[in-house]
């Protein structure tokens, strides 16, 4: 190589190093849409036994997110123009990270004055089975008692007690957690092992793979629609109310 | 060790390696919302504030979305990243050749990006590859839910840099060829 050529390769070599940095970076996000084209036709293999109303519509661009509030609980004023939905795990520690610190902003600013409506999904991971999965369905089991209301009081209980990661409550706990938000026992114990309640929660599991969900907490954020197919934007992750803000301020425009 | 900080001593380095690890931490970050990223920068509609409030609040998942222990193997890992990329930009500039490692540096980058996708319960990165039940499966059976992927990117990239050390110290000179060779030319 000549000494011209060595002096013309030194001076575009950095350049040519951020290039290829970008482009790296850039094939990542390639890589990311192409995953979402093909997520919607990927049959999941989550659930065990799938339910036939489990089939989530198909996403109408490669970057959204698209779920169904389906018959889950709802947060805030149902007419809200923008909706949250929140696939979750209770045992996740991000999830609880969630709760304590983005959540109660969220529901001041938006779900209080109306704004926004939070469906809560769930989405149990395996590796913090069984409790993950217990406790979700003993949260569904409050809200066959109580409705939306106590689904939400119970929901409150379980992420303030539990310190996460699959250990973080009892069977005990949750009846505890039962009293104290005067649900009647005897109702609830006969809840739990009904199976019906675990479906349930399997339907949602599958849906939220189906929507693109790749850990938890996963929410995707969009304007309310009459049949509560919501197309918006999926945010994944623990991530600060102001990361929230900055989508949802668009949206009420 | 001296060539190394020889070399860290050139502020065109410094800033190099500086700019690489900022690159490299804002990249662990946006990495689960990487369509939120791109939207951002790809939007018609947005707003220059829309857009700037989005990727810079997204930035604040490094508090929230990040383990302590996620958050210190992202910034080694970041750290040598930028410290393997000056290394390897002083060697290319010295020698001209592409080394086998440059692919061991990649295999390292690559390796921790894996574990920094584990900010989540979950790892994005795996479960963009293999999907989510299979990722929470093998999660399942790590003690430290992926994060072990970091521990090993960072061994890598250490082993990537002190071969690129090893390099650079190596001089350049011609080969000797034997007499029985010469003679037989």
């Amino acid at each position: 190589m000549s000494l011209r050529s060595i002096n013309i390769f030194e001076r575009v070599a950095p350049i040519l190093l951020i290039v290829v940095i970008g482009l790296a970076f850039g094939g990542g996000v390639l890589w990311q849409k192409v995953n979402a084209l093909e997520g919607n036709n990927v049959n999941t293999k989550v659930a065990t036994n799938p339910s036939p109303q489990a089939a989530a519509p198909q996403p109408q661009q490669p970057t959204k997110g698209v779920a169904s509030i389906d018959d889950d609980p709802v947060l805030g004023n149902k007419n809200a123009p923008v909706t949250i939905i929140e696939f979750s795990d209770y045992e996740c520690p991000f999830c609880k990270r969630y709760f304590d610190e983005t959540f109660p902003q969220l529901k001041a600013k938006y779900v209080d004055t109306g704004k926004v409506k939070i469906v809560f999904r769930d989405l149990p991971l395996s590796f913090h089975d069984p409790m993950a999965t217990k406790e979700a369905v003993a949260a569904s089991c409050a809200r066959k008692q109580g409705g939306d209301m106590k689904y939400f009081q119970y929901h409150d209980e379980i992420f303030k007690r539990t310190k996460s990661n699959g250990n973080g409550l009892s069977d005990t706990d949750l009846t505890a957690i039962a009293t104290s938000v005067n649900l009647n026992l005897s109702s609830f114990n006969s809840c739990l092992t009904d199976p019906a309640q675990t479906d349930e929660v399997k339907k949602d599991l599958a849906d939220a793979t189906k929507a693109g969900a790749s850990g938890t907490p996963t929410f995707v954020v969009g304007k309310s629609t009459s049949n509560g197919e919501i197309s918006g934007d999926l945010v994944v992750g623990a991530q600060p109310f102001a990361a929230f803000q900055a989508i949802i301020d668009p949206l009420l425009q | 060790m001296s060539t190394l900080t020889k070399i860290m001593s050139e502020p065109r380095y410094v800033l190099l390696a500086i700019v690489i690890t900022l690159l490299a931490i804002a990249f662990a970050v946006w990495m689960p919302n990487l369509s939120l990223v791109s939207k951002a920068v790809t939007s018609p509609t947005m707003t220059f504030s829309q857009r700037a409030n989005l990727l810079t609040s997204l930035l604040g998942g490094f508090q929230t979305n990040f383990s302590a222990l996620s958050r210190i193997t992202t910034i080694m890992s970041a750290i040598l990243i930028g410290t393997q990329s000056s290394l390897l930009l002083y060697y290319l500039r010295q020698s001209t050749q592409i080394q086998k490692e440059i692919g061991v540096s990649f295999a390292g980058i690559v390796t921790s990006v894996l574990g920094v996708g584990c900010a989540t319960c979950g790892s994005v990165v795996l479960a963009s590859l293999i999907g989510l039940g299979a990722t929470s499966t093998i999660l399942g059976f790590l003690p430290f839910k992926g994060q072990e992927f970091s521990f090993i990117g960072i061994g890598i990239l250490l082993a990537a840099i002190g071969f690129t050390i090893k390099k650079i110290n190596q001089p350049f000179n011609c080969d000797i060829k034997l007499k029985s060779s010469l003679e037989a030319e």
